[in-house]
């Protein structure tokens, strides 16, 4: 049956409930096509096995109805349909396949019988499925639920230090500036800021996430020059971290990529920053655009001191390194700035991954794909 | 006594209003901060300040509306301060006339330089007499000559094509400010063309091969991402 066919995906337009009377019929044009289909199934199929039968024996008619009508509450949304399909298999039961053929014969003992039979089975598969697919619906919602829980207990966990340290800087300043040296209030000062700038970047991580759409994980892509991204993103980087050397190597011919700019952007400054802040001795950031096949290939290398054999399979899932569960309180070991690239990556439809380069330093890459191409409907 | 450039701040936002107003007091402006919409058009023509900071989240009014009033009557030089992170609500700012934008949070230097060269630009408007007197514009390596429709670098002529000339001639005489994609392409293709910002890139990525040296590190042409372009103006 064609409609059973896995790889069959339907038009948005034809998944759209529409709603008859108090939202108790719910109706799609999915699953009037189903049901057609189905229904149109059973007629024929019945109509072929009398042609071949001789003997006139109409058992199996009720047989394939009784199947018609349960795949169709199985396969479609709400009773309508199915009801719908249930009359009809009466009627068609005892209009077409059964004597005299093509009348109605409506003082047929097994008229009733059939009709209960069949309405029973159209309301009970429809109760049945409807309850199961509510479910899943469930254990997706408590799903996204623990993920937003984890989220906001990594969010929470790295807000605190930085506001920890600002809140006391700003109190011993407030209280006990006599006793400071210029010197020290500088220092304290400065602290300050930094932490300040640092949760501005966090922040921006996180309104970066909010844009990437809740349900179906989809953004809002255009043609970009892919150079002009680059561009940009290493600007802004020397302008934050001057002592860094960056270096962008392009390819001769232009690159445009269907991207959220804004989003991309984001992906490699935290990459670069990354490279910073846990490369260590990071001195200089090489950031690369070529083009792979159907894709383009972004990577930044640096020359710190590389990625932990131990950390480079779950880097970037935002988890605490195992080894870092003494220390709990180093703020800059929580991996959200990585987690946020690869929610971007993936809602592009590319992916990221991380290694150590071979002259030491670590190498963070990722891919887009060069064509658009709808991939809501696999992410479902 | 010395006269200073007076500067509206208009933020409702008391603990934002504060520091502006002392970073631009310690840099020698004066300043006069109003928390609304409505009191900001007031002091806009009683005081006529010589710059607006003008956050675009108020209150009582949106700040946009602000803007668009100031510009019906008068070419002030307003930067537009805004939370908002959508490449849209700049483009939009630029193109209701704001002579700059920048985005919230921002460091003191950052918003210093901005209204420096806002109120230089309407004072001296640097590039434009630069290009009245001379027919040139110099920036570093590069010369664009007006009268010969030429782009020089390091006195070479960088053989660029008409639609280029246009554009980097366009960048020239605004040096130093955002031009949006919309605002190049009307001006390039008339006010019927298609905003479609497709062709202006890739006479971008063309220009750039051609007058940088390494067209990841401009130096002479900046890319705002999802906005538009600048022109260096360093001399």
């Amino acid at each position: 049956m064609k409609d059973r066919n896995f790889k069959w995906t339907w038009p948005k337009e034809w998944l759209k409930k529409t709603t008859l009377s108090k939202g108790l019929l719910v109706y799609t044009s999915r699953d009037f096509v189903v049901s057609a289909a189905l229904f149109l199934t059973a007629v024929v199929l019945c109509m072929v096995i009398r042609h071949f039968d001789p003997e006139n024996d109409s058992s199996y008619v009720a047989m394939i109805f009784l199947l018609d009508v349960f795949l169709t509450a199985l396969l479609t949304d709400g009773f309508l349909f199915s009801i719908f399909c249930a009359v009809l298999a009466v009627l068609c039961v005892d209009y077409i396949f059964t004597e005299p053929y093509w009348e109605p014969s409506f003082t047929l003992a097994g008229f009733p019988v059939t009709f209960v039979v069949m309405m029973t089975i159209t309301i009970v598969t429809g109760i049945l499925t409807s309850g199961a697919k509510q479910r899943t619906q469930m254990l997706r919602e408590a799903q996204k639920e623990k993920t937003r829980g984890n989220l906001l207990r990594a969010v929470s966990h790295d807000l605190r230090t930085p506001l920890t340290s600002i809140v006391g800087a700003t109190n011993v300043l407030l209280e006990d500036r006599q006793q400071l040296s210029e010197e020290q209030q500088v220092k304290l000062l400065t602290d300050v800021n930094e932490e300040a700038q640092w949760l501005v970047r966090m922040v921006e991580n996180l309104l970066s996430v909010t844009r990437i759409g809740d349900d179906t994980g989809s953004i809002r892509k255009t043609p970009e020059a892919a150079e002009e991204i680059v561009e940009e993103a290493v600007r802004k980087f020397g302008k934050r971290y001057p002592q860094v050397n960056t270096e962008a190597v392009l390819p001769q011919e232009l690159l445009m990529i269907p991207m959220d700019a804004m989003l991309i952007e984001q992906v490699l400054m935290n990459l670069m920053e990354n490279a910073v802040l846990h490369g260590k001795t990071t001195s200089r950031i090489v950031l690369r655009l070529t083009q792979e096949g159907d894709n383009a290939l972004f990577s930044v290398e640096d020359d710190g001191v590389g990625i932990p054999a131990g950390r480079l399979s779950s880097i970037f899932d935002g988890m605490l390194p195992p080894e870092s569960e003494d220390r709990p309180d180093t703020r800059r070991s929580m991996g959200i700035g990585l987690s946020v690239c690869k929610t971007i990556v993936q809602a592009h439809g590319g992916c990221i991954q991380a290694k150590n380069g071979i002259q030491g330093g670590a190498v963070f890459y990722f891919t887009l794909p060069l064509t658009e191409e709808d991939r809501n409907e696999n992410q479902g | 006594m010395k006269i200073k450039d007076k500067v509206l701040i208009v933020e409702d936002e008391q603990s934002i209003s504060n520091f502006i107003s002392m970073v631009l007091v310690a840099n020698g402006y004066d300043t006069i901060v109003v928390r609304t919409g409505e009191e900001a058009l007031t002091m806009i023509a009683s005081h006529c300040p010589d710059l607006i900071v003008l956050d675009l989240g108020l209150p009582d009014m949106d700040g946009m509306e602000v803007l668009k009033s100031v510009r019906n009557w008068s070419n002030l030089p307003i930067v537009v301060v805004s939370a908002r992170t959508h490449e849209h609500d700049k483009v939009e700012a630029l193109d209701y006339g704001a002579d700059d934008y920048i985005v919230k949070p921002f460091g003191t230097s950052e918003l210093l330089a901005r209204i420096r060269m806002a109120i230089r630009h309407t004072r001296t408007n640097l590039s434009n007499s630069q290009i009245a007197q001379s027919g040139k514009f110099v920036t570093g390596d590069l010369t664009i000559d007006y009268d010969k429709h030429q782009v020089l670098i390091k006195g070479e002529n960088a053989k660029l094509t008409v639609n280029e000339y246009k554009i980097v001639a366009l960048l020239g005489k605004y040096a130093g400010k955002v031009l949006t994609y919309d605002f190049i392409i009307r001006e390039l293709w008339g006010p019927k063309a298609k905003a479609d910002n497709q062709i202006l890139r890739v006479n971008m990525a063309n220009i750039r091969r051609k007058i940088e040296e390494n067209p990841a590190k401009p130096q002479y042409i900046f890319t705002e991402v999802g906005v538009g372009y600048r022109m260096s103006e360093d001399t």
